[in-house]
């Protein structure tokens, strides 16, 4: 019953979608309340369809099918939950619900002054919804029940059930899907015409909501890449990761470009541009996910249908807010008035830089896909393109990053910024002499760049700071704190993989360690070989890991969970393989890595966002 | 309020255009389902350039790579392949060899041999657009067939080992 009024509440959403579209883009201002209140309908019909599934997720219906494919009694309420979203179905109704909810969000925000603005860009959210949820109707229905109940379901890939895993999607969508507010507000300024500091500062907590999700939600996914996955690394270059990467440079350039609108009315059509290219970026990784075009480590079920649909929205979508620039940008007039050396032109480098990566990465990423078309076959590029493309244009960009900040405003004057930058270039170059001893020139390289920008971050502050300077300080640290975790973890990674017996004693770096063997353990939905592996010196052991594989019965799959020993300069990583039936019955594989500085790559994360959320908070007090 | 003008402009259509070539690029690729087949290649007829070892055929060379998507695709076919009795020789491509011990540990290692192409010397003898890649040498050491990206199926690869 209750999943049945879900299914009649995402028609009723769609009916309303309909309504927000039609008055948000007529001509009429009494739609103004219409517009409205259809976007806050929708968002309540969107919520309760999304609740009636998490429903029927939590008390295990199994005549649901989407239920059946990917629950099962015996999974922990969390994972239950979870399981709501681990599928495409479930996934596509939360894209939505986080559609409907910006939708809201527009609806009710003080900040918008402009009541044109406001409706335009609730009818340009409500054309949106319409495709998103005729897409779930009509080719990705999750409520659809099966004649036959079965009796227990098939269970949600375990891989999937990690706590990691359960913020990870939810997350990633509300920055992929926030960036569709900004797009409706750029493709409703366009239509307006207005374009101002006034604008810029409506959409300026979207952009910062957006931006901050789509940070976690990829540093989430990164974490739980490194320690679930298995296989020793924080970042793979795949398809899907690039995905996301994509909208987050676009975003982070859109960020940087709104500031030199909001300050100083410049780079209007750009910053327009770069909204419409950033959600475009979010519905083209939304595709390359669920259509297969790609082959991808990431597994979701594939229907060359969807992939068609999808393709069509993104078609229709991108295609309108492109023809809009085509036709309306050139009445957009910008005042050009600022030297080669300020704060514009750093801004404006740090933009050519970040797009300068979004099309190295774009371009590696759709290379298989234009190695077909011109019928050849479906290949890979991979790693090593990436870090060779991508990185000699990110360091160049740590640079300007560390100078960009003591740059006045219209012109640099005389130079003011020159003992700073004396200062930043000292210490950088006492790093680099301390460094030089580990004669890896890429490794200097990196680490100098991010050394470089964390002095400059530093230098900035000050007693007094405003939440705008502290974001900056602490996004810009951030990175370069970031970066020493990628350099040391991928440069001086240390790996070693042997087939261990009880009490094998072996080293690795600086540690010392002893196999005590293997022994079964029972979980709630699996049975795990749990290994016993100490650490020791002279004086003894002072550290157990337990390195587990685990067996889910219900799925027939095993997962990896490596045990890590996480220290502030380093980290021991250490996976239990197979059992090695040709040594011997008590022989295991084990792999051991140490990551340098892995720590330096999380906290730079956690960096990163809290500078996204002062953003957001400085953005809602300037609302007030 | 002003009405904003409206003309069309060369610059601004560009963005529009890109967006365009994109999408139908996207298109043709759902249209058109990879087929694989084997390629022309000069190499095909000549001996099998230096990969730092001797390949007595018949025998499949395949380019892999830990970091490869497609690879991870064809990798239990040519396990198959391998207890079907057919000599896989494996070239890591661009890799190293603490990451090919992993993920043949992982996965499984379908090769009798495995030859690392650290710096894509070999592939650039071979002319490898990219991974995977597999060419089929005969008894003589002479190159058969070539095979650009993975094995869709189990006949797929039994089919290519055959020699022509």
């Amino acid at each position: 019953m209750i999943v049945e009024l879900a299914h009649y509440a995402l028609v009723l959403a769609l009916i309303a979608a309909c309504v927000q579209m039609f008055f948000g883009l007529n001509n009429d201002p009494a739609g103004d309340v219409v517009t409205n209140r259809a976007a806050l309908a929708l968002f309540g019909l969107v919520g309760a369809s999304f609740l009636g599934l998490m429903y029927a997720h939590v008390t295990s219906d199994f005549s649901v099918i989407n239920v059946f494919l990917n629950s099962h009694t015996d999974k922990p309420l969390l994972y239950k939950i979870a399981g709501v979203w681990g599928n495409h179905e479930g996934s596509m109704l939360l894209w939505i619900l986080m559609l409907c909810v910006f939708g809201g969000i527009i609806a009710t925000a003080p900040q918008i002054g402009d009541h044109l603005l406001r409706r335009r860009a609730l009818g340009m959210q409500g054309f949106l919804s319409v495709g998103f949820i005729a897409f779930a109707l009509f080719t990705s229905n999750p409520f659809l029940r099966s004649a036959i109940v079965p009796d227990n379901g098939q269970s949600l890939n375990p891989v999937l059930q990690d706590p990691g895993l359960a913020l990870h999607p939810p997350t990633l969508y509300l920055g992929y899907v926030g960036f569709s507010s900004v797009f409706s507000l750029a493709a409703a300024a366009l239509v307006t015409g207005n374009v101002d500091a006034a604008w810029a500062r409506v959409v300026k907590p979207f952009v910062a909501l957006a931006w901050l999700t789509l940070s976690a939600g990829i540093a989430l996914g990164s974490h739980w890449a490194y320690y679930e996955l298995g296989w020793g690394g924080f970042w793979y270059w795949d398809p899907v990761e690039n995905a996301s990467l994509l909208p987050w440079l676009t975003g982070t350039a859109l960020l940087h470009s709104l500031l030199v609108l909001e300050t100083r009315g410049a780079l209007k059509r750009w910053t327009i541009l770069l909204a419409v290219i950033t959600f475009c970026m979010s519905l083209l990784g939304t595709f390359l996910v669920r259509s297969g075009v790609l082959t991808s480590v990431h597994a979701f079920a594939v229907d060359p249908a969807r992939g068609v649909f999808i393709l069509a929205l993104l078609t229709i979508y991108g295609g309108t807010a492109f023809g809009l620039y085509a036709w309306r940008a050139p009445a957009l007039k910008t005042l050009r008035l600022f030297t080669p050396v300020s704060r514009e032109s750093s801004l404006i480098a740090n933009n050519l830089l970040l797009i300068t990566i979004t099309a190295t990465v774009l371009t590696g990423t759709l290379y298989p896909l234009i190695i077909d078309i011109f019928g050849l076959a479906q290949l890979s590029v991979g790693a090593p393109y990436f870090n060779a493309t991508v990185i000699p244009v990110a360091l160049p960009m740590l640079v300007f990053m560390g100078v960009g900040p003591f740059l006045p405003w219209k012109r640099a004057g005389r130079w003011t910024f020159k003992i700073q930058l004396l200062r930043i270039a000292g210490i950088t170059l006492l790093a680099v002499m301390v460094l030089v001893f580990t004669r890896h020139t890429a490794g200097i390289a990196g680490l100098a760049a991010a050394i470089w920008l964390m002095a400059a971050s530093a230098l900035q502050i000050r007693a007094k700071m405003s939440l705008k300077q502290t974001a900056l300080v602490l996004g810009h640290f951030g990175l370069g704190l970031a970066v020493i975790g990628m350099v040391g973890a991928s440069l001086w990674k240390i790996e070693d993989i042997r087939v261990v017996k009880p009490g094998d004693i072996f080293e690795i770096g600086r540690y010392t360690l002893r196999f005590d063997g293997v022994r079964q353990v029972e979980g709630p939905n699996y049975t795990a070989a749990e290994s016993s592996i100490a650490l020791i010196n002279s004086a003894g052991p002072y550290d157990t890991l337990h390195p587990q594989r685990r067996w889910y019965p219900d799925s027939e799959v095993d997962t990896t969970e490596a045990a890590i020993r996480l220290r502030p300069l380093n980290d021991l990583y250490v996976a239990l393989g197979t059992q090695d039936q040709k040594s011997g019955p008590q022989s295991w594989v084990v792999r051991t890595t140490i990551h340098p500085f892995i720590a330096a790559l999380w906290a730079g994360f956690a960096l990163i966002v809290l500078a996204g959320i002062l953003m957001l908070a400085r953005s809602f007090r300037e609302a007030r | 309020m002003t009405a904003p003008k409206t003309r069309l402009s060369f610059w601004r259509i560009i963005p529009l255009a890109v967006f365009i070539v994109l999408a139908g690029m996207l298109l043709y690729r759902i249209e058109n389902p990879r087929v694989t087949g084997s390629v022309d290649s000069p190499l095909i007829g000549r001996p099998l350039p230096d990969i730092g070892m001797a390949v007595k055929g018949p025998a499949i060379v395949n380019f892999f790579a830990s970091w490869c998507a497609p690879c991870k695709v064809e990798h239990p076919y040519l396990l198959i392949a391998k207890s079907r009795g057919i000599k896989i020789v494996g070239v890591a491509y661009k890799d190293k060899q603490t990451n090919i011990a992993a993920y043949l540990q992982r996965g499984g290692n379908p090769y009798v041999n495995v030859i690392y192409d650290d710096d894509g010397k070999k592939a650039i003898d071979l002319g490898i657009t990219g991974v995977p890649e597999s060419f089929l040498v005969d008894e003589k050491g002479i190159v058969r067939r070539r095979l650009q990206g993975p094995f869709a199926s189990v006949p797929d690869i039994l089919q290519f080992a055959v020699l022509p």
